[in-house]
């Protein structure tokens, strides 16, 4: 393609833009749409994936019915003789209702001795701070979705709980955690394992489950039968199935979208190809002058097409680059509901930029490929203009 | 040389078959400038777009410089066209978003030439057709004899050896005639092939005409 | 071929919600359909092609020869696309498939993968084929190969039809509760057996290869096409294998990782993509470098520089990481016996 080609083709195109605009105008909304989507659902896989990183392979639960149950501590012994297993953490949480709300709190207890909920707090807040918080015994770290609760009912920064003996404990906010986990840290109250032990009421030969790690994946599917075969009641969940049944939440959302999209698609698609057919009438005389001084069809075909493409080109730039601002300088308002919206407590999420060639490439498989495939056969039409039609 | 033998162009209604062009057989050596004569409706416009390959024939030859162009693929008449035919048309047919410099321009971009080549040769058109202090008007805002004066730059721009003016003059007025067949004048004298269609008197007087053809009802005679 | 085991699968898959397998998929059906236009078209122009003959017919089918033409370099553009796409979606899938740790575990996961793959490379081979052939068509006279290019088209579209079934059926049968092997149960060095083709050691292996590109250059640019075929096959096989057991442990910096496919994350700068891509270009190229000169007599040297340049690019990028390993550490990497976890 040589410059003086360029040249004409930007001069033709932007000589006559009017004719385009509308093609761009709606072009740029389905782009904005469409990207805002993704790049939301983009996010979101990333920050699962990330907070899963942390998380341990393997979870043991007891189960009674369908209802979870405390789990005997004595279970860990058992666990640490199946080879593979290296070491077992028990955890303390559940769930704290208040009641005026009808929500939830998650109280997850921490342990100062153990290794694995270090990590995967000191993903969440550094360490000089958690020192300081085992300090005191009546210290909570909160997440931003318990803060705004506590800050809208007019409480200052202690709460206070309710055992199931009846007595109290009152706790300080110490720390609220930050603004990339509310995805997961939005509704979390953290204290002391003690303290968690006595407000959901776990007995302190029990906990709540068991974590640990299995470092090979091939080791998995065995570790898994093994664990189930140490007692009938016993659940086992890996990392891969959290963050698969995290996935098949979010597909359902974005198969959703992407059905009432395709609805959009088509119309937009039927749209196009009548406009580029109508416009076949008012083109083909200035093609019919091209083809009769000398323009090949492979010349018209190209000049036609490079337009189609420049159309795709300015309205995918814009549409992306309003998505991008959209979602992750604005935080995706109204948009992000559709996706959150089933939150236990209310969530403010910052959605972290997570853009790669794969994301772009989808996009554009998704506006430009039905695009160009709409306007195939009506730009063939104009750019096979006889050069006759140039006498008439 | 343009040879055309037994050139047939007819089309088929429901009930009978009409004949733009019935039998043609002509020879016009390089050089010539030659004048097709007829009434609106005879078949000269037919014959000028044949010539140019710009349309087919139901039957016959056309052989310019030795080579057969009717049955050339598309990519090879094109090509032919544009270096070796300049048309000049009756409603001059520019491309009215552009400048005058561009629309001389046009025909040089499927030759692939270099920019600085492309400025060069339109310079040149535009001193030809006496067009340069207009090189960077609209088309849109041309007078009737800018437009034709823009029209013949273009025509010529491609150095093609050959110049097809189909009723060139049928829109302007008598100054604008007069100017243009000087132009016309220039370009014979550079040995190039010119054939007019036209029924304008204003030819019946010039001296450098080599060859009057007639043609009534799609026959020469 | 199918409705058997399409049948079985009927009840459609959760995981063909995933977006980016949606996409693909929807990808995949516009360009058939798009194609299916273009075989329709193409079945007219063959019935009815008369290149002698001057009626509005013929004049108006060489108008249709364009339309297809446009079609396929739509269809090979996005095809080109939807390659590494496809790829791509693998690897992001393989986060949801237990035991697979990259594309290739989903790959292999059924009968589908493999065949699917090379079905879509052939496909991609075919139309640059084509694409030859249309560009030397026209620029001849009198359309010369335009009944060889009409049955190459029904052949690539039967092809892409069936592509397009598998890609569906490939989907519907990847069951995510399912353990897959990854690569190293799949590529890995068994204790005692040889996975280097006709009984080579690498040091024969990695002379080979070298001396392969060589050949090939010489004999491009030689004009010895008889040869060229030859040295395309071996170079095929040996340059696979040679990035398989020996450069790509050299870019995963491990002796005992032969996975074609984990080069194609963003963990090694998806360095596999350009690594494969200018080797399967090459191939390509050279493929149609030889059609083009023993099937239509042409000498086009615009391929065979090109297929220079790929297969160049590829060789140098090999041979930079194993240099730059050696630089930054003294020694070539040593494989380490490794048993198999059974």
């Amino acid at each position: 393609m040589s410059s003086p080609f360029i040249r004409f083709l930007l001069l033709n195109f932007f000589s006559e833009k009017s004719k385009q605009v509308t093609v761009i105008l709606f072009s740029i909304i389905i782009i904005f749409i469409l990207s805002s989507v993704l790049f939301i659902s983009n996010s979101m896989h990333y920050s699962i994936k990330e907070a899963l990183k942390a998380q341990p392979d393997f979870v043991i639960q007891k189960m009674r019915g369908d209802k979870q149950i405390d789990i005997s501590e004595r279970v860990s012994d058992e666990l640490i003789e199946i080879p593979s297993i290296a070491k077992v953490t028990p955890r303390v949480y559940g769930r704290y209702f208040i009641k005026p709300l009808g929500k939830s709190f998650l109280i997850v207890g921490v342990d100062f001795f153990d290794v694995q909920s270090h990590r995967v707090l000191e993903k969440l807040i550094d360490s000089t701070n958690l020192n300081n918080f085992f300090d005191t015994r009546d210290n909570m770290i909160i997440g931003r979705g318990v803060k705004r609760w506590m800050e809208d009912n007019h409480y200052d920064n202690n709460l206070t709980f309710f055992t199931p003996k009846g007595k109290s404990v009152t706790l300080k906010a110490f720390y609220t955690l930050p603004k990339e986990s509310e995805l997961f840290s939005a509704d979390m109250v953290i204290v002391p394992i003690d303290i968690a032990r006595k407000i959901l009421g776990v007995s302190r030969r029990k906990v709540t489950d068991f974590a640990f790690n299995v470092p090979n994946v091939l080791e998995w599917e065995i570790v898994t039968i093994k664990v189930s075969a140490l007692d009938y009641d016993l659940r086992v969940i890996n990392k891969k199935e959290s963050y698969k049944a995290y996935s098949e939440y979010f597909d359902f959302k974005g198969g959703f979208f992407l059905s009432i999209f395709l609805i959009v698609l088509v119309s937009f698609s039927l749209i196009l190809y009548q406009r580029y057919s109508q416009l076949y009438s008012i083109e083909r005389r200035q093609i019919g002058i091209l083809r009769a001084l000398g323009w090949s069809i492979k010349d018209t075909l190209k000049l036609k097409f490079f337009e189609a493409l420049l159309v795709i080109f300015i309205s995918y730039a814009i549409g992306v680059l309003l998505g991008y601002i959209f979602v992750y300088i604005f935080d995706a308002p109204i948009l992000k509901d559709i996706f959150l919206g089933s939150f236990n407590i209310e969530v403010e999420p910052t959605f972290v930029p997570v853009v790669d060639i794969f994301l772009l490439s989808s996009i554009f498989l998704l506006y430009a490929l039905p695009f160009i495939a709409s306007v195939l056969i009506p730009v063939w039409k104009i750019a096979t203009t006889n050069p006759k039609e140039a006498m008439v | 040389m343009i040879e055309i033998i037994e050139l047939n162009r007819y089309y088929d209604n429901q009930k009978e078959r009409f004949y733009a062009l019935k039998d043609i057989n002509l020879t016009i050596n390089r050089g010539e400038f030659v004048l097709l004569h007829g009434v609106s409706g005879s078949g000269k416009t037919t014959l000028l777009t044949l010539i140019a390959g710009m349309d087919k024939p139901n039957s016959g030859i056309v052989k310019i410089e030795g080579e057969p162009i009717i049955k050339l693929p598309d990519q090879h008449l094109s090509k032919f066209r544009n270096q070796h035919i300049g048309i000049i048309f009756q409603h001059y047919n520019l491309l009215e978003n552009l400048s005058v410099y561009d629309n001389i321009a046009t025909p040089l971009i499927p030759m692939r030439l270099s920019l600085k080549e492309i400025d060069k040769r339109v310079k040149e058109s535009l001193e030809i057709a006496n067009i340069s202090h207009k090189a960077n008007s609209l088309a849109s805002r041309l007078s009737g004899g800018e437009k034709q004066r823009t029209a013949i730059a273009r025509a010529l721009v491609t150095q093609a050896s050959i110049i097809l003016c189909d009723e060139p003059t049928a829109n302007l007025d008598k100054a604008n005639r007069e100017m243009f067949l000087e132009i016309l004048h220039k370009l014979h004298k550079l040995n190039k092939t010119i054939i007019v269609s036209t029924h304008d008197p204003i030819f019946n007087d010039l001296d450098y005409v080599t060859r009057w053809v007639s043609i009534v009802d799609g026959k020469i005679v | 071929m199918g409705f058997y085991c399409g049948w079985k699968n009927c009840i459609m898959n959760s995981i063909l919600l995933n977006t980016n397998i949606a996409i693909f998929l929807l990808a995949e059906w516009i360009v058939w359909f798009i194609l299916f236009i273009a075989f329709g078209v193409s079945i007219y122009i063959l019935k009815k092609w008369d290149f002698q003959s001057y009626t509005p017919t013929q004049y108006k089918l060489e108008k249709y020869a364009y339309l297809v033409m446009v079609i396929l370099v739509f269809a090979f553009s996005m095809k080109f696309i939807l390659l590494p796409y496809f790829v791509f979606t693998m690897d992001k899938i393989s986060d949801i498939v237990p035991g697979a740790m990259c594309s290739a575990g989903v790959i292999s996961f059924n009968h589908y993968g493999m065949k699917l793959f090379f079905v879509k490379l052939l496909i991609l081979l075919l139309l640059m084929v084509w694409l030859m052939i249309n560009h030397y068509d026209l620029e001849a006279k009198k359309y010369p190969w335009f009944k060889l290019k009409g049955w190459l088209y029904l052949v690539i579209f039967m092809l892409i039809s069936v592509e397009l079934y598998w890609d569906y059926a490939f989907f519907n049968d990847i069951d995510i509760h399912k353990v897959l092997n990854c690569c190293s149960t799949l590529y890995g060095l068994l204790e005692g057996v040889n996975p280097l083709p006709f009984g080579l050691d690498k040091t024969r292996l990695l002379i080979l290869f070298y001396l392969l590109y060589l050949m090939i250059l010489s004999s491009t640019f030689s004009k010895q096409y008889f040869i060229l075929s030859i040295g395309l096959l071996l170079f095929t096989i040996i340059g696979y294998y040679s990035v398989l057991y020996f450069f790509g442990t050299y870019i995963y910096q491990m002796p005992n990782h032969n996975c074609p496919f984990c080069m194609l994350q963003k963990d090694y700068y998806y360095i596999g993509y350009l690594l494969w891509g200018s080797f399967i270009g090459g191939i390509f190229l050279g493929v149609t470098t030889i059609i083009a000169n023993l099937i239509l007599g042409i000498d086009t040297q615009k391929l065979k520089i090109l297929m220079t340049l790929l297969f160049t690019l590829f060789i140098v990028i090999c041979s930079l990481y194993v240099a730059i390993y050696y630089i930054q550490n003294g020694v070539f990497l040593e494989p380490v016996k490794v048993e198999m976890v059974m």
